[in-house]
């Protein structure tokens, strides 16, 4: 059983001075127990605050996935946080954000493969006595932690099951529109619901049940973000040829609803715009922008 | 079909298995003027008398092999896939009614969650800042204003269901 609140909190002041100076992260807000981050980044949005500021919460009594899908979590386990965007780009391009995200968060979680940044911080194992980190016991500076894969569109998974979900929302203020990017990343959790288990994962679970500095992951997080959405604009290609070297499914039979209609077939490329193009039985190709429970038929 | 002025098949964006799947899902939506741009490529697609004639023709010409990439979201949105006999009938709109319309291909909501009641229905005074709905694109839940003024006459579009960019969602009165 993981006691709740005897982990390490996030450290705020950490995550501020590591991000001076960048565009996301330059306010940084850090909760012990938020409705729903978004909610808070959305009303934070029409208050006027400016673009990146982040929002974290150590814990979430609403949290949200795509329309209305709770999402929980014990306090102090996980990064759960928002972003403020006051995108310069236009209104067409607002869909490329879910997109850019997952990869952003991918690399993100890559970047964090230096032991001391990731585990150095580990205090908490899942047995509530202490470890030794991976740092001191296994110094294996050049392995790559973790290699998350990306399960279109925006869904992160390790093992082939999900570890981070995200929400992205667009909002018209008399100032202009802005977006709120949300973000719910399993890193030291190790239980979950009933109707997950099998489907989901954490990082400390891919790790070997080490607990990670999870300031240290946000900030090489927020950074991956950063980095990615300098290609909102221009250069979306190359975002979207790395997101297929991560895809999941691509290659795969998939099934997926759009509305009440069920769609299958062969998992065959993206579009420009990250749109997942399916081959169907009868060789046609069909690019869905917009799908419920894509899935492995 | 009105027009296709690209140099040739083979060099244009769609090919000729696309465009007629094009055709055929205007028919099938009942929509009656297509048009893309994109870089030097254009077509305009429009439906009216001579859509069978049209038609004909495409069927009559060779086909080119099966497009690598995949044409624009646009031309494919996930509103016209397995679109089955009157699975979704777009409403009717008079011609010189006011209307909003989606900026963004995309999937339509009328409430902020399912069993969340809906932003606006039938009777609802709406101004330029009134939420009238959320269009779904690409996992991003865009909340679209009314940017207008009036009151709803019609809602022309069904829950969950795909529309297109400039696709009328409301009828105004």
């Amino acid at each position: 059983m993981v006691p709740q609140f005897s982990a390490t909190p996030l450290d705020s002041r950490r995550i501020r001075a590591a991000l001076a100076g960048h565009a996301i992260g330059n306010e940084v807000q850090l909760h012990e127990e938020l409705a729903s981050t978004s909610d808070h980044v959305r009303e934070q949005g029409f208050a006027g605050h400016p673009h990146g500021l982040v929002v974290f919460a150590e814990s979430q009594t609403a949290g949200r996935g795509r329309r209305e899908n709770r999402w929980s979590a014990e306090p102090r386990q996980d990064l759960l946080f928002s972003i403020l965007l006051r995108p310069v780009v236009g209104i067409e391009k607002f869909s490329r954000l879910a997109t850019l995200a997952a990869l952003g968060l991918s690399r993100g979680v890559e970047g964090a493969r230096d032991p001391e940044a990731v585990l150095a911080g580990a205090s908490r194992p899942c047995s509530g006595k202490d470890e030794t980190p991976l740092l001191q016991s296994q110094p294996a500076r050049v392995r790559q932690v973790f290699s998350p894969q990306i399960k279109w569109p925006n869904d992160l998974l390790l093992g082939g099951k999900k570890f981070c979900g995200i929400l992205a929302e667009m909002f018209a203020s008399p100032s202009g529109p802005f977006l709120v990017l949300g973000a719910g990343m399993n890193v030291n959790g190790v239980t979950f619901p009933p109707e997950l288990r099998g489907s989901a994962t954490s990082l400390r679970l891919e790790s070997g049940g080490q607990a990670l500095d999870r300031t240290g992951l946000a900030i090489a997080l927020l950074r991956g973000l950063e980095q990615a959405l300098q290609f909102w604009d221009t250069g979306f290609e190359s975002v979207i040829t790395e997101i297929k070297q991560r895809s999941f499914l691509l290659g795969k039979r998939i099934h997926a609803r759009i509305g009440d209609v069920s769609v299958e077939g062969m998992a065959h490329d993206l579009g420009r715009e990250g749109g997942l193009v399916l081959r169907r039985d009868d060789g046609s190709l069909l690019e869905l922008t917009s799908a419920e429970n894509a899935r492995l038929a | 079909m009105d027009e296709s002025n690209s140099p040739s098949p083979k060099e244009s964006l769609l090919d000729l298995q696309e465009i007629r799947q094009i055709v055929d899902l205007m028919a099938q939506n009942e929509l009656s003027y297509f048009n893309l741009e994109m870089g030097a490529f254009k077509i305009k697609l429009r439906r009216g008398s001579d859509l069978e004639a049209a038609k004909d023709l495409l069927s009559s010409m060779p086909v080119a092999a099966p497009a690598v990439a995949p044409a624009a979201p646009l031309a494919v949105a996930p509103a016209t896939i397995e679109s089955g006999p009157s699975s979704h009938t777009p409403a009717a709109v008079e011609s010189n009614a006011r209307t909003i319309n989606s900026p963004m291909v995309g999937t339509y909501y009328s409430s902020s969650a399912p069993g969340e009641k809906a932003f606006i229905n039938v009777g609802d005074s709406v101004d330029e800042s009134t939420t009238v709905c959320i269009i779904e694109a690409m996992k991003v839940m865009n909340e679209i204003k009314a940017e207008a003024r009036g009151t709803i006459a019609r809602v022309l579009v069904e829950e969950g269901k795909p529309v297109q960019y400039g696709q009328p969602l409301f009828e105004l009165k």
